[in-house]
């Protein structure tokens, strides 16, 4: 199933001198990002784009996931402290980790948080390198039929799962679909909907929008706060008792490989994530909970099963992201910004091309997670620090900073305008629930189903009905409907219920 | 609550709908009436903007019934002064960066922006402009060999 030769030379990418300090780098930026609440992955990687720029594609994207692991485990640092996630992932882990924290056994709650962490981010990364081959075979399959019922499937979902609102979510992926066709049309070599601009003849820069729309509402969000953490971090620190703690997540190795299981799965789901995966390993493990365990009073076994599954959800998602290239998450989708950014398109043509660099940043990545436990454990230490940064001085430095690397993408200063004017826009979705993820969704996959369509409308214009004999196309079809169907009845089951509460 | 004032809570919605399908039906048009384009220039936008419109209607009207039934969010907009404070700020950074380069508006942003949001350290805040000219100077204009318009009238 693997293939050696590509395997070594994918190795051979990765036997640098550079290689362990851009992974520990990118590794402590992540981290501080994941323990500042209300900070996400996606702007620490919208923050590291740019420095990406002059590094080759392998470096850039070790060090962009290197980011992206650090802060699915910083996440869940402070949730166990004070009882605040830094991540949405890390909800679960405040479950038992804070109760374990009030408990004073902090030190070892955070060591079974990063073992559970490193083991399940390693677990997701060796089943993507073992099936890297079948899921190039299953993206092979995808055609035009495949891949325009792959979008819609994907739009649906995102507005089901994250979306509080369907119809406002659906509404932000058809609004990112239309503005990803403005720019040049490649039959007739004219522009549509550039308003005149030069500078949009080659379209949206699809990947300064997204860093738009997810850093800047998140530095208006943090605004109002005096620092990023509100409670400062005490804890007393003890080496034996963390060490205990990491010591005891494998004693606990099947709710360990059970967490790893679900955070795969879930993780390969577009748009479901870390905060799906680890809410869901979390109630399992509570169903197969035996007599004198105490799920939600401080259980090790909940800080695994949370911790365990939200990071295992990153080798799901960077599997989908890989092979399909479809991004399950605003970081993943910055990630997918960085694959571009370097003349590389995820799908089926990304492992025929690129094979060595697959391989390389899958084993780079178990490699991660070897340094992710020293650097966490690390971060863990100094925590109370970071959390004090005051936002009067992080927002400006921020901006800045985006601002050069806005300028810094194409060396134009209209690319500085867009990244604000999204950002604004992405606040404004973010607040009324009008889903910004499937806003980017639409933007990613615009473009290519712009060239599906025609594809489909050639191949299939007598007998559109046809698309219907492909399986895989039905299938998505088919989840599709299921999915708008159990809104429907969960909507309808809420509302008959609310009802019957009125009138009693 | 009566009803204008229940009404309200739908009103950034709708309004945001609104100007979503503004912008799609005069874009679909300008494309549609080009003599320049041809089919294929409507194959995404064309059925797009069937799906478009009836959603946006619907969009608006389950956010009108959800104010009038009074399950609406309780979010408001922008309504915290450090958060209006920030996009007037901003917006004169974006006026002044063609001018006065990335140093020239980038720092007094910096530094009036951080004063205005509250920061009253200001040796600190002298120390930390410096640094972060340092930085873009040294660090992105130097290092990383980036071509940055720095200074006012300066063209990269």
């Amino acid at each position: 199933m693997i293939d050696g030769a590509q395997m070594a030379e994918g190795l051979g990418l990765l036997l640098n001198w550079h290689m362990p300090l851009v992974i520990l780098a990118g590794m402590t930026l992540g981290l501080i990002i994941g323990v500042i609440p209300g900070m996400t992955a996606a702007l620490g990687l919208a923050i590291v784009l740019p420095l990406t720029f002059s590094m080759d594609a392998l470096t850039a994207l070790i060090l962009m996931t290197s980011v992206y692991t650090g802060s699915l485990t910083g996440g869940g640092v402070l949730a166990i402290l004070i009882n605040t996630p830094g991540t949405p992932g890390a909800v679960a882990t405040t479950f038992d980790g804070y109760p374990m924290a009030k408990a004073g056994q902090a030190n070892e709650a955070l060591g079974l948080q990063i073992a559970a962490s490193a083991f399940g981010g390693a677990a997701s990364y060796l089943v993507l390198l073992l099936f890297i081959e079948p899921m190039t075979d299953f993206a092979l399959e995808f055609q035009s039929a495949e891949m325009l019922a792959l979008v819609i499937f994907v739009l649906v979902a995102v507005g089901v799962l994250r979306g509080r609102h369907l119809l406002r979510s659906l509404f932000a992926g058809a609004v990112g679909l239309m503005l990803s066709t403005i720019g040049t049309v490649l039959t007739t070599g004219e522009p549509r909907g550039t308003l005149g601009f030069a500078e949009l003849e080659d379209g949206l820069p699809i990947v300064l929008c997204v860093i738009g729309l997810f850093a800047v509402p998140e530095l208006i969000q943090i605004l109002p706060r005096k620092t990023i953490s509100e409670a400062e971090a005490r804890i007393q620190h003890s080496l034996a008792a963390l060490w205990g703690g990491f010591k005891g997540a494998f004693r606990r190795w099947p709710t360990l490989l059970r967490g790893s299981g679900i955070g795969i799965a879930v993780g390969i789901l577009p748009a479901a994530g870390a905060t799906l995966a680890s809410i869901l390993s979390y109630t399992l493990a509570t169903r197969l909970a035996r007599a004198g365990d105490r799920f939600g009073k401080g259980e090790p076994k909940g800080v695994v099963a949370a911790e365990s599954a939200n990071n295992a959800s990153e080798g799901g998602a960077m599997a989908i992201l890989l092979a399909l290239g479809i991004p399950g998450s605003a970081s993943t989708a910055v990630i997918l910004g960085g694959f571009m950014l370097h003349g590389l398109v995820p799908g089926t043509g990304l492992f025929r091309d690129n094979g060595p660099l697959v391989y390389g940043l899958i084993i780079g990545n178990i490699f991660q997670m070897v340094l992710l436990i020293g650097a966490a454990l690390a971060v863990a230490y100094a925590v109370a620090r970071i959390v004090t940064v005051p936002t009067t001085i992080l927002v400006p430095f921020l901006t800045i900073l985006l601002s050069v690397g806005a300028f810094s993408f194409r060396g134009q200063l209209f690319d500085v305008f867009v990244v604000f004017a999204f950002g604004i826009i992405g606040w404004f979705c973010r607040r009324y629930d009008f889903t910004p993820l499937s806003l980017m969704i639409g933007l990613f996959l615009g473009s290519q189903l712009d060239q599906e369509m025609l594809r489909v409308s050639i191949l299939y214009s007598y007998e559109p009905w046809t698309i219907l004999e492909r399986p895989i196309a039905t299938t998505f079809f088919a989840l599709t409907l299921v999915l708008i169907v159990v809104r429907i009845v969960l909507w309808v089951r809420r509302a008959t219920t609310q009802s019957g509460e009125g009138r009693a | 609550m009566t009803s204008p004032i229940k009404l309200k809570a739908a009103l950034v919605p709708v309004l945001m709908v609104v100007v979503g399908l503004v912008w799609a039906v005069l874009y679909y048009r300008s494309v549609a009436t080009d003599p320049r384009q041809d089919e294929a220039a409507l194959s995404l936008i064309g059925p797009l903007i069937w799906v478009l419109v009836p959603l946006g209607v619907l969009t608006a009207a389950q956010a009108v019934f959800a104010a009038l039934g009074g399950s609406a969010d309780e979010t408001h907009g922008l309504d915290n002064r450090k958060r209006l404070i920030y996009l007037a700020a901003l917006a004169c950074l974006l006026a002044a960066l063609p001018w006065l380069g990335l140093l020239g508006a980038g720092l007094p942003f910096f530094a009036l922006l951080a004063y205005l949001l509250g920061f009253r350290r200001i040796l600190w805040l002298i120390l930390l402009t410096a640094g972060l000219g340092v930085l873009i100077w040294g660090g992105f204009a130097g290092l990383l060999d980036i071509s940055l318009p720095l200074y006012p009238g300066q063209r990269p």
